[in-house]
């Protein structure tokens, strides 16, 4: 079981472990894919303690995230947090598992920890029984039943 | 298309999520909860300037979680629910990040392969 403020996605790729490790890992692989719109700029100091950066450009905006990592196993594990503008400013958690799935395919595990923080946050200040409501309220508001 | 979805998305949240990040944004929220309040009602219950309340409002306004009616010479403000839930989705918009990240990652992993 994780934690409900994580989530966690599974998927099978088609390379072998080590160069699923390398996409994940090697800065001109992660500017590849690691961006939903635009050009991205990424510098990686892969060693634990070291400093990954990765700039999204796009759309006139440019979003800015960083980490630090925290286990790199390779081609097995990867540990990093990840400082994103969307999760407010305290870090989260990113652990990738790789395993090898024969004839040169890969599982990925993927899971987004420690997210909480905004969550954390809005309990605090007794966000989530007014998210709840609200949600009922959209719930009538477009005719669907409650929740719960 | 998925892009431009997790795109859409990210913006509402990033409006919303700077709204909220502020004390007195979120007392303001709180203060609006039961049936909303005129701009003065609510200047009136904090220990700061009018015009330092006003600025927080048009922050709430410009993340659409608060609305502003205006009747004759007052200004009342009441809560907008559809903001608040794009927040409630949050932890989605991640999913839906690292899936279209994933999404990218097998594509080029496919297309090396070809080479």
């Amino acid at each position: 079981m994780i934690d409900p403020e994580a989530i966690e996605i599974q998927r099978r790729l088609p390379a072998p472990i080590g160069e699923v490790f390398r996409w994940w890992t090697d800065p001109d692989l992660l500017k590849e894919w690691m961006t939903p719109v635009g050009t991205v700029e990424a510098d990686v100091d892969l060693r634990v303690g070291g400093r990954l950066r990765i700039v999204m450009k796009g759309d006139g905006r440019v979003i800015e995230h960083t980490g630090e990592y925290l286990e790199i196993d390779p081609p097995r594990r990867l540990v990093f947090t990840w400082v994103s503008p969307y999760a407010g400013s305290v870090p989260s958690v990113i652990t990738v598992e790789l395993s090898d799935a024969g004839e040169g395919l890969t599982d990925l595990r993927l899971v987004h920890a420690q997210l909480p923080d905004v969550a954390a946050r809005w309990h605090r200040g007794g966000w989530d029984a007014m998210l709840d409501r609200l949600g009922s309220r959209l719930h009538e508001a477009e005719g669907l039943p409650h929740a719960g | 298309m998925l892009n431009q979805v997790v795109e859409y998305s990210t913006r509402q949240l990033d409006a919303v999520y700077a709204a909220i990040a502020h004390p007195v944004r979120r007392r303001v929220l709180n203060q609006l909860r039961p049936r909303g309040a005129t701009v003065t009602e609510l200047a009136a219950a904090h220990p700061i300037s009018l015009a330092a309340v006003s600025k927080h409002i048009r922050v709430l306004e410009d993340a659409h979680l608060v609305r502003r009616t205006v009747v004759g010479r007052e200004h009342r403000l009441t809560l907008e629910p559809a903001a608040l839930g794009v927040a409630a989705g949050w932890l989605d918009t991640y999913r839906q990040f690292w899936e279209a990240r994933l999404d990218l990652l097998e594509a080029r992993l496919r297309a090396r392969k070809r080479r």
